[in-house]
């Protein structure tokens, strides 16, 4: 199959859509002719991978109308267009569907509009609660507007959960049969230059929606709190990997990694039941109403004292189980 | 100027300063502290005229750093840093935030500016804290900066007015300046160097030249990030975990590993550890170009650190030149490691800190002490 993948972002750049286009691409280039079209300088090349860039040092309109005019040329000779959703990609790619008839996947592997909201502190919402009751300014409503275009324009578009694809669907009026769950893969584990043994009594909790404990330490338990603190990335796993155990401390989902992460990492996890969590999770953790304190501080407790080892849980968020599901979908819709 | 001249006129300047600052500083409603660490020691030899102090707020004893000069360099620096971090906090494209120390008062007078800001406490200096807590924190550190890219024309154009875009080219003009200065300020011979050594130096700089040049492409292709050009412990403060960035007149937008060079370079002389696990770091979990870009800017900061010392050699004498001389080796010894991407060996770092300890002042023991 020929498949042009259509990104905002490429590395050098840092940002998750960005490392996510060169690992799909690095993936499907296996079985598939590849080509990459984004927005970039100097870009980290890829051994027999044509990647076409579009200088960003230019005007907005200049730029996009020039990734239509390459997307455009280069459409004409292959079977599909990925995209990863960002509106300045999106909307060229549609365009060129009109004009062409050529296929459109939208990974929705973000939510332009939420994610601004956030830069610019307009919201402070998860992205759950940001889909049901947007707080918007001119621009976000702008763009949410062209979104909701493209998104019921695209041939199918892929979200990482069936929540999303229902939060999704009822804030974009999408019909549900438009929508495709293909779940994330896990991020690779970190290697670092010194052991990640689990550190007994370790407890790491993720998020601050509940008012559990402030306590840092708890009898024999270190609680440690992420919060809304940045660490590393290499940090981050650390902390996952020497963990007992997980709490997962949120009442809605940013639908991160976080949770499939730990997951893979084999990890115990208490998390609040939510449809996300019971999702993702479903028998590999324990799942209890937070608004309970404590239940929960109980549960904890009997968790630590009748400890057992890391889950040794088949790992569903990889790599081939992510690109069998991706080419059963393009195969679909491509023999349309 | 003799090197004896150079230091008495910095003398001067510091007590005339301060002398006039005190009250200056009463009226606004400031204090100095008795003791000014920052300003003694081999401070002279390096700075413009710019005073760091540390005092406190009279009315709720609030610990404050306070710039201060009546300097034209000293004033530029004061006025480019807090434009720098006013700039900094308005970045709209800025996915990760810097933590700042809180403005508390700047005032502009005919001659003089003064800045001032809250002391970030901390609850240890950074090579005191466990290895895994320096690797992470350093990390979060070069991360944060990583997370800030100027890409599009409309940061390019905002961005290069206030912190200036360096490219390959920009690099490489600047190591033609350090290579052409150490060849003319370089003493051939003296006490402290043979013309043998000499030789071998300006032959290591033509190395470092071919290296450069040669990895242009990649000096690009990790162009356009935030940088912080002096990113080391004495610019930080770490306060519950957040990285609180001192000193913003070091920004600029270039290539992302300018800050990793210069982080690591010093690690290789205060903690060779942290220095190898954060290149295992690179090397285990980043592109290939990545690393390479890395080991190019740790030579061009070598290039330039040593350009640094050379500068020095014409304005200090006694055991601060012997010092410099020293220092100077080191560099060399380590920028011919980098080259060959080898660690430096310890023995060469152990007798090297042995000698500086012997040839540092006291005073220069006591500004170095809360450094790092």
């Amino acid at each position: 199959m020929k498949i042009i993948i259509a990104t905002p972002l490429f590395p050098p750049e840092i940002e998750d859509i960005a490392n996510y286009s060169r690992d799909i691409a690095m993936h499907l280039k296996e079985n598939n002719q590849v080509q990459i079209l984004t927005y970039a300088g100097p870009v980290e090349e890829i051994v027999d991978l044509e990647i076409f860039t579009i200088n960003k040092r230019q005007s907005l309109l200049f730029r996009i109308s020039k990734y239509f005019i390459k997307l455009l040329k280069l459409a004409r000779q292959v079977d599909l267009i990925y995209v990863q959703n960002s509106v300045a990609v999106s909307w060229p790619a549609i365009l060129v569907k009109i004009i062409t008839g050529r296929k459109v996947i939208i990974n929705f592997i973000e939510d332009e509009a939420w994610k601004r909201s956030r830069h610019l502190h307009l919201t402070d919402k998860s992205w759950q609660d940001f889909l049901a009751k947007p707080e918007l300014n001119f621009k976000i409503s702008l763009i949410r507007k062209l979104q909701a275009w493209t998104l019921r324009r695209a041939d199918k578009v892929i979200v990482s959960s069936q929540t999303l694809a229902q939060a999704i669907s009822q804030s974009y009026h999408l019909p549900e049969t438009k929508l495709v769950v293909n779940y994330p893969v896990a991020n690779i584990a970190v290697v670092l230059p010194f052991e990640q043994n689990i550190k007994p009594n370790q407890i790491l909790v993720f998020g601050s929606d509940f008012d559990l404990t402030s306590q840092k330490v708890m009898g024999d338990f270190k609680l440690i709190f992420l919060g809304d603190k940045t660490l590393a990335k290499a940090e981050m796993a650390y902390l996952i990997n020497t963990s007992e155990l997980i709490i997962y401390n949120h009442q809605s989902a940013n639908f991160d990694n976080f949770l499939i992460d730990c997951l893979a990492a084999g990890k115990n996890i208490l998390a609040h039941d939510t449809s996300y969590t019971q999702e993702i999770i479903e028998q590999a953790g324990t799942l209890l109403d937070f608004n309970n304190k404590q239940a929960v501080l109980e549960k904890i407790r009997h968790l630590l004292a009748n400890r057992t080892e890391d889950k040794d849980i088949a790992n569903i968020f990889t790599w081939q189980n992510h690109l069998n599901k991706l080419q059963e979908v393009f195969q679909t819709i491509v023999k349309k | 100027m003799t090197a004896l001249e150079i230091k008495k006129e910095w003398e001067d300047y510091c007590s005339q300063e301060i002398e006039i600052l005190r009250p200056l500083l009463a009226s606004l409603g400031f204090e100095l502290a008795k003791i000014q660490v920052h300003i003694g020691g081999e401070r002279y030899a390096f700075s413009e005229k710019k005073l760091v102090l540390v005092g406190q707020r009279i009315n709720d004893s609030l610990k404050v750093i306070i710039k201060v000069s009546s300097d034209a360099k000293g004033i530029s620096e004061i006025k480019h840093e807090r434009q720098s971090r006013q700039m900094l906090e308005k970045i709209n494209f800025a996915y990760h935030v810097f933590f700042t120390p809180q403005e508390i008062l700047y005032q502009e007078q005919e001659n003089r500016v003064i800045f001032i800001t809250k002391y970030i406490e901390q609850e240890c200096q950074f090579l005191e804290r466990p290895l895994e807590e320096q690797f992470f924190l350093s990390l979060k550190g070069l991360e944060v900066q990583e997370g800030v890219q100027v890409t599009t024309y409309e940061h390019a154009h905002d961005m290069s007015k206030y912190f200036g875009i360096w490219t390959a080219k920009n690099y490489l003009q600047q190591f033609s300046k350090y290579q052409q200065e150490v060849v003319q300020k370089l003493p051939a011979e003296g006490p402290e160097r043979s013309r043998g050594e000499q030789k071998d130096l300006l032959a290591l700089y033509e190395q470092a030249e071919i290296f450069l040049k040669n990895n242009i492409k990649v000096i690009d292709l990790y162009g356009g990030f935030l940088t912080h050009w002096d990113f080391v412990p004495h610019n930080i403060r770490i306060n519950d975990g957040d990285i609180y960035l001192l000193d913003h007149s070091s920004i600029r937008f270039g290539n992302k590993h300018e800050s990793w060079a210069r982080f690591i370079n010093f690690m290789s002389m205060h903690n060779s550890e942290l220095e190898k696990a954060l290149l295992f770091y690179v090397r285990e979990n980043r592109p290939a170009s990545e690393y390479l870009s890395l080991q190019v800017m740790r030579v061009y900061r070598l290039a330039e650190i040593i350009w640094h010392y050379v500068n020095t050699l014409s304005k200090v004498e006694g055991d601060l030149l012997v010092l410099n001389n020293l220092r100077i080796k080191f560099y060399i010894q380590l920028l011919k490691a980098v080259l060959d991407d080898q660690y430096l060996d310890k023995v060469v770092v152990t007798v090297y800190i042995a000698q500086r300890d012997v040839l540092r002042s006291e005073e220069e023991k006591v500004r170095q002490k809360n450094l790092h």
